[in-house]
């Protein structure tokens, strides 16, 4: 009688289990950036700047490609980013601007050029999906690209592009070593 | 006497005489300690039907007078012991004999029992431990015991470390099962409420070979609590409020133990909202937790048992946000930072994204048949365990999880036990893990099914004044496993895994003198590599940095020497010393790559798992000493000085020099308080010198002191004697940052903690 009793459990038990695991699903990784183009305009010539991973952490080197920029030129510019790990392609500029107040790039070069601002969010902070760049004189430059998730974009100095006390996790961080001649 | 019932009675005796009065029944009693059979004078004895308290005489006798006939019961109180409840039925004048564990946490099993629950070698924390840190978690709590560390990622979040070893080298054999959950991240806290359990055991030599697991450390044993026998429903009300985190824990039990079945059913409450150090709130540090289990044991005649049991653990733990990390700037930067990012300047009990979800179920049966001088036992157990790990992501994904896992796992043993001195057992395991397709983001763990197959056989010899004990373990594991590619295109690719893996233990126990023993003791254990340390593959949240498996590993062995020498000196002074060395062959561990991973969210520290062999050498020492009656002190210090051998460098995220104190002044009574006992603890933790830079981010932080006051009574004017218990810790808010703890990256620990227990028999 003990034993029929305890069947039932011994049975389920047992049927958890088979002896081949479940194979594992290819995530559909909507989250990830594949992607960013900066899209710059100066006088009517548009150039860009690619970076482009499509498979992820590790794997293959990043794709880069950089048009040479002219020295002391102001260029207006703009950032794109796209998910290219899944099919079709989809721009992930849109999710960053529908959270602009918790979002925030920020640019560094280490010569002589810089970047402004030319966008805000609903704060009056700025995001930096729309920027000015000013080239300085003719020299090989990286430029640092940085997105931070959750900034604190009212800490010191922040909203001039100061990364210093921003705080957040970074979503995108690329350097691209440009010629400017 | 009833072998069975004399097990369920646990430390009571009684026996009965009879003659037959109707109102004129006498109730006569001796109260002595159960460790020497003393008499014990000036004991508490309570009737709660007729609100009567007497007091033992120099003899240890009470006598009670003029009784009707029926249902009665006792309770008995008494400095240094915990108070203890029985029920009688009277039909007639009664003797009853109590005996009563006096001092149980002092080491008198020197000279009274050797059965296996309290060997050398264990270290037992009983019921009043557990009473006593309902609000903890089961590794907080077992940091009482010399020679276990926790290592933890917050308040809450803390495995159990014994001689400097933790994760898949430490086991938890929850009643006879072996908990089976994520123990690979050093950042997952074991699914057990130890409100669930009567009590806890720590045996730190691989003596376990009874149990399977890859425990070359230690093991930690939950027992159930015994269930008295009383015809009558009863239960116990554990409450602990805390001023850090502002929060409480409430427990409810309720059992009933009849002459052939007992049961239990039991549930915890847990909230915590954000903690506090001496001074900022920690953002997202609370914590909501529920539990439930239930017991059921019934017996047929004396010889045949069976025993349900199931468990069910559910907790959600928010982890620091200024913990939560992106790349290596972000890490490097949130060094830097005094105070976390994200630090609230106002209390939250909210639980945000980054946090854990964590539920487990486990439910087993055992069926134990005794024959005349052996017993056979068959257990079955499952277990199903679920974890979600939740990140701070975009476009409002912070509610799906980063990290989804599902387990289902089973276990059957089936156990002789001949004579006292051989047991035989064949134990099968079977583990199913499965990532849940919900994350958008490649697992970092294959999907797996593992199989183990293991027999072991422990003897044990009894000579004059030497107790020998051997055991040897054979098993089988077998995994199949199925992982995605990291390159694209994706593709599944499978692999199969096979260890043939070995334990033996050789021990002797020699008795030199009634008060002093020694115990020598060497083992040697095989663990094959778990599945995180083979395959795993991705950002780790758990080791701020991405993770990559090995498939090359090959198995570790241990080799443990333990020398132990326990004894006391008079009456009141007793002396624990143990030492041993453990050489690890083919110690695995994860070691940081000189160059860092360049992705599009910027660089990454690279670990990968690699193997050296290690040497730990570590020692325990323990004293503890009454003066008079009523105050007690106790020291324990422990150290672990772990090297790799293969590199001469220092083995990291081993517990630095270690020491606790406590003074504790006991008096019987004070105007309606019973037991009034004031603790005062204070605890040492050395700086870790020993480390190798190369496999840290920041130096190991400085030495503290903390200290601790307690203060508890049981108030004896109401029927009901409630227990209080107020206590203080970290009195001295002192600022400081614990080595094991992964918090420590980012903030400080906890400031000054104020608790209010309430313990309520009824």
């Amino acid at each position: 009688m003990k034993k029929t009793k305890l069947l039932p459990i011994s049975l389920l038990a047992i049927s958890l289990f088979s002896c081949e695991p479940n194979d594992p699903v290819d995530p559909n990784q909507e989250e990830l950036i594949t992607t960013v183009n900066l899209d710059l305009e100066s006088n009517g010539l548009t150039y860009s700047l690619n970076y482009q991973d499509l498979d992820g952490d590790g794997g293959n080197a990043p794709v880069i490609t950089l048009d040479t920029l002219a020295a002391n030129s102001t260029y207006s510019g703009s950032i794109t980013l796209f998910n290219e790990s899944v099919t079709p392609a989809e721009e992930i500029t849109p999710e960053i601007f529908d959270e602009a107040s918790d979002h925030q790039f920020f640019f560094t070069s280490n010569g002589t050029s810089s970047f402004t601002y030319s966008d805000q969010d609903n704060d009056g902070n700025p995001i930096g999906l729309s920027f000015e760049l000013t080239t300085g004189n003719a020299a090989n430059e990286t430029f640092t690209i940085t997105l931070r998730h959750e900034p604190d974009k009212s800490a010191t100095d922040v909203s001039s592009g100061d990364i210093t006390n921003a705080g957040g996790e970074t979503d995108i961080e690329i350097a691209l070593s440009v010629i400017i001649e | 006497m009833n072998k069975l019932l004399k097990i369920l009675v646990f430390t009571f005796g009684w026996s009965l005489s009879v003659t037959a009065q109707i109102c004129y029944i006498q109730l006569q009693g001796y109260v002595s300690d159960s460790h020497d059979n003393r008499p014990m004078a000036d004991v508490s004895i309570s009737i709660s039907e007729i609100g009567n308290e007497l007091w033992t005489n120099a003899q240890g006798k009470f006598s009670f007078t003029n009784l009707c006939p029926g249902t009665y019961h006792l309770t008995i109180q008494h400095v240094g012991c915990p108070t203890k409840r029985m029920a009688l039925e009277l039909s007639a004048d009664t003797l009853v004999k109590i005996n009563i564990e006096h001092h149980e946490n002092m080491l008198h099993e020197v000279d009274v029992h050797d059965h296996h629950e309290y060997a050398m070698n264990e270290h037992k924390l009983g019921l009043n431990a557990i009473d006593n840190n309902t609000q903890k978690s089961l590794a907080a709590t077992l940091t009482s015991a010399p020679g276990v560390n926790i290592i933890s990622n917050g308040a809450d979040i803390g495995i159990p470390m014994v001689h400097g070893l933790t994760g898949n080298r430490m086991t938890i054999i929850n009643n006879g099962v072996l908990h089976s959950g994520q123990q690979w991240g050093i950042d997952h806290s074991p699914e057990i409420d130890i409100n669930s359990a009567g009590n806890l055991t720590v045996v730190s030599g691989a003596a376990a070979i009874r149990y399977p697991g890859g425990h070359m450390g230690g093991i930690v044993l939950l027992s159930p609590l015994d269930i008295p026998y009383d015809p009558h429903l009863h239960g116990k009300v554990r409450s602990t409020i805390e001023s850090n985190g502002r929060g409480g824990t409430f427990n409810v039990q309720l059992f009933k133990g009849l002459k052939n079945l007992q049961w239990k059913v039991g549930t915890t409450l847990k909230q915590q909202g954000d903690r506090q150090t001496p001074e900022y709130y920690l953002k997202n540090t609370g914590t909501k937790q529920a539990h439930a289990n239930a017991e059921v044991r019934k017996q047929w005649g004396n010889r045949v048992e069976w025993q349900g049991y199931f468990n069910f653990f559910s907790a959600n733990f928010g982890i620091l946000r200024g913990s939560h990390i992106g790349n290596l700037t972000d890490l490097v930067s949130a060094f830097q930072r005094q105070i976390p990012f994200y630090t609230d300047s106002l209390y939250s009990n909210a639980i945000q994204a980054p946090k854990q979800s964590v539920q487990h179920h486990l439910i087993k049966s055992t069926l134990k048949k005794q024959f005349n001088s052996s017993t056979i036992e068959w257990n079955i157990a499952g277990q199903r365990n679920q974890r979600r790990e939740f990140d701070v992501r975009r476009s409002g994904r912070s509610d799906i999880p980063a990290l989804s896992l599902l387990q289902s796992s089973l276990q059957s043993d089936l156990i002789f036990k001949g004579n006292k001195c051989i047991e035989l057992g064949y134990q099968l395991l079977g583990k199913n893990n499965t990532n849940i397709p919900e994350t958008g983001i490649l697992p970092l763990l294959p999907n797996f099914v593992a199989y183990s197959n293991g027999i072991y056989i422990n003897y044990s010899k009894r000579l004059s004044k030497i107790k020998l004990d051997f055991g040897g373990r054979y098993d089988y594991t077998h995994r199949n496993v199925s992982m995605l590619t990291n390159s694209i295109p994706r593709e599944v690719v499978n692999f199969n895994n096979r260890f043939h893996h070995i334990s033996f233990i050789g021990r002797s126990t020699i008795t030199l003198t009634p008060k002093w023993k020694i115990l020598g003791e060497t083992s040697f254990k095989q663990r094959p590599p778990e599945i995180n340390e083979l395959y795993a593959f991705g950002l780790h949240q758990g080791v701020s940095g991405i993770e990559e498996g090995n498939a090359d590993l090959n198995q570790e062995s241990g080799f443990k020497s333990t020398l132990q020498i326990r004894g006391r000196s008079g009456k009141n002074l007793h002396i624990d010393i143990r030492g041993f060395t453990h050489f690890l062959n083919g110690y695995i561990y994860l070691q940081p790559q000189t160059e860092y991973r360049l992705t599009i969210r910027g660089a990454f520290p690279v670990y990968t798992y690699e193997q050296c062999n290690a040497k730990l050498l570590g020692a325990d020492f323990i004293l503890k000493y009454s003066l008079g009656q009523y105050w007690d002190f106790e020291t324990n210090w422990s150290y672990v000085h772990g090297t790799n051998l293969s590199d001469q460098l220092p083995l990291n995220f081993m517990p630095p020099l270690n020491g606790q104190h406590r003074i504790k002044y006991e008096i019987p009574e004070w105007k309606n308080w019973r037991n009034l006992k004031v603790e005062f603890e204070h605890t040492y933790t050395a700086k870790q010198w020993n480390w190798d830079t190369s496999l840290d981010f920041i130096a190991p932080p400085d030495d503290y002191n903390l200290f601790n006051l307690y203060l508890s009574s049981t108030f004896n004017k109401w029927k009901l004697k409630p227990q209080l218990r107020i206590g203080i810790e970290n009195m001295s808010n002192t600022i400081y940052r614990d080595y094991l703890n992964r918090q420590r990256y980012f903030a400080d620990a906890l400031g000054r903690n104020y608790t209010l227990s309430w313990i309520q028999n009824f």
